[in-house]
């Protein structure tokens, strides 16, 4: 799975890994169980922080999407909890995405049929 | 033997320009990677422009292979050169203006690359990095054996001059044992070893390329360039080792300079061969995946003039080089800025140490006697023999067949300064005109001196005054 870090973006990098963490998850590129590089190999491969590593993965973890242990390291988790619910946050970034979609004259169509793609896209 | 020195720089720069100039000017731009330093993109490619990128490539190829033909012209010429500081100063110099001078072409391609990139409304994606996270520092090609083994070996070498020179291991009645040439000769080849022996780790831990979505052709294509880096270094170690042991075993028959400096143009060939394979096999790599490259990391606006690797973000200090072999340091990176530092001052350093052989050459050595004192003096050194102390004196007209080897000091062909080993005595002080045949020899309680003029007439002056001043005592 290939990562595309944006250093000049407003996104904080390690909230940049999380999400492409999350979107590979999602897209089937990382399987469950697969494991993922250590927290300094990561580091040192992007050519960033080691903290910044460890805080995507902590974030990850508190998300319940991978987990850590001293020996294995980071691995996508068996299995990920299904609340089979938007969280609120996500729900105010959605609207926000439609809205300015609105706004510019995308139709509803197009949008509908971008959730489809992605959602399709997605397992 | 100056012959052989300005042989062993050509042999240094010539091939260097060539391999240098094909690896940087390819002439068939649209299969590489890179114009000038920049990425080759599909929009480079087509129609009016490809003319124009074709037309940039055509101008500064035929620039850049103009300036390697006079660099190997000029390079010829110079080996006719005769003189130690004028052959040293020109070298030096020349090889440092032929350097700059090829990638000269290459500045100004880069510049117009990136303009035409401009032009074209292509967005720069400076800051934007890709990562594999399959093959994040999961590829390797190095095996520690394959450098651990020649380096250790080449360790086992100075162990073994040291022993000679200890007089441990006998070695012959061979004058240059106990002198620690040999030790410091192989000190000199193990360090060159250690070094490789780094390199080859670092370089072997360089972030891998993303070059396609397809994480398995980026951890094969990593690892074939990865492989032919380390199969590089682990050539260089192998013939650092052999060139150590062969040097050592020929030193036991033949103790000329000319050996040395012939074993050394050798040497420098074999490296250099090592070298022209990993550039045949690198391109040979990159033409086995040109079609499987899809994916590309627009870094160019941080490569100053599509070399020098600046990027404030990029928290490591060495990156893969863009162009040429190996890898190269981030400017951004604090220590990357002091190693540039420091590059510019060995540049100076070397620049000085030219001139400072130029006024050793130039200025004369003079003897003679003051105050009931001997003095030796040429530049910033002076040797001060109180007559009081001297125990024995004679003088000698046959410089040249004394036998003498340099312990510490100035060895050059016009004169010899420092501490030498002359006629199996270590520790002697010596201060010497070459080309002035008679000397003076001077004992003290601690040590022999040996020593004259440039000027014949004033070493003569000299030995009388001494005489002289040692009868009046």
């Amino acid at each position: 799975m290939i990562i595309r870090i944006n250093e000049l973006s407003d996104v904080p990098i390690y909230m940049q890994i999380r999400n492409q963490i999350v979107m590979g998850i999602s897209g089937g590129e990382l399987a469950a169980g697969e494991q993922l590089p250590t927290v300094r190999a990561l580091a040192l491969e992007m050519g960033i922080n080691t903290m910044t590593v460890s805080k995507a993965y902590q974030l990850l973890k508190t998300e319940g999407y991978i987990m850590t242990d001293r020996k294995n390291g980071a691995r996508v988790r068996m299995e990920i909890q299904k609340q089979a619910s938007i969280p609120e946050a996500n729900k105010t970034e959605l609207r926000r995405i439609v809205s300015e979609a609105r706004i510019s004259g995308v139709p509803k169509s197009e949008i509908l049929s971008l959730v489809e793609e992605y959602y399709g896209a997605t397992r | 033997m100056m012959f052989f020195f300005g042989l062993i720089m050509f042999l240094c720069l010539v091939p260097t320009t060539w391999i240098y100039f094909f690896q940087i000017y390819p002439a068939k731009w649209k299969e590489k990677k890179l114009v000038f330093g920049v990425k080759n993109r599909s929009e480079f490619q087509e129609g009016e422009t490809a003319q124009q990128v074709e037309a940039l490539v055509k101008k500064h190829h035929t620039q850049a292979l103009g300036i390697a033909i006079v660099v190997t012209i000029l390079s010829a010429l110079f080996l006719l050169l005769k003189g130690v500081t004028v052959q040293t100063a020109i070298w030096t110099i020349f090889i440092m203006i032929a350097l700059v001078a090829l990638v000269v072409p290459y500045y100004f391609g880069n510049k117009e690359m990136k303009a035409l990139k401009r032009s074209l409304g292509i967005k720069s994606e400076a800051g934007v990095t890709y990562t594999d996270l399959s093959n994040a520092s999961a590829v390797h090609a190095l095996r520690p054996a394959n450098v651990c083994i020649p380096t250790l070996l080449s360790f086992g070498v100075v162990i073994f001059a040291l022993l000679v020179d200890f007089k441990v291991i006998p070695f012959g009645n061979n004058w240059f044992v106990g002198v620690f040439m040999l030790t410091g000769m192989a000190a000199m080849f193990f360090a060159i070893a250690v070094l490789v022996c780094v390199l080859a780790v670092i370089l072997d831990r360089v972030k891998n390329e993303v070059v396609s979505a397809d994480s398995a052709i980026n951890a094969n294509y990593n690892r074939a360039k990865k492989k032919n880096m380390a199969d590089m270094f682990v050539i260089f170690l192998w013939v650092n080792f052999v060139f150590m042991v062969l040097w050592m075993v020929s030193f036991y028959f033949i103790t000329e300079e000319l050996l040395v400096m012939i074993a050394l143009a050798v040497y420098m060939i074999l490296l250099l061969s090592a070298v022209a394979l990993f550039v045949v096999r690198e391109k040979k790599i990159e033409a086995r995946y040109e079609k499987e490259m899809t994916m590309l990391e627009d870094d160019d606006d941080l490569w100053i003039a599509g070399m020098i690797y600046c990027n404030p973000n990029d928290k490591r200090l060495n990156v893969e080089k863009r162009v040429g072999v190996g890898g190269t340091i981030n400017l951004a990176h604090p220590m990357g800025k002091l190693i540039y530092v420091f590059a510019a001052l060995a540049i100076v350093a070397t620049i000085v140490a030219v001139v400072f052989l130029g006024m050793m050459e130039s200025t004369p050595l003079k003897v003679y006697v003051k105050d009931g004192k001997v003095i030796c003096h040429q530049l910033w050194d002076e040797y001060v023999i109180d007559v009081n102390d001297i125990q024995e004196f004679s003088q000698g007209d046959k410089l040249s067949e004394l036998h003498m080897a340099r312990i510490a000091g100035v060895g050059m062909p016009n004169m010899l300064k420092g501490k030498f080993f002359v006629e199996e005595e270590s520790g002697c002080s010596v201060f010497l005109w070459r080309a002035n045949e008679n000397y003076i020899m001077i004992r003290t309680a601690d040590r022999a001196y040996y020593f004259n003029s440039t000027s014949e007439d004033e070493t003569l002056e000299a030995a009388r005054s001494i005489e002289s001043a040692l009868s009046s005592r």
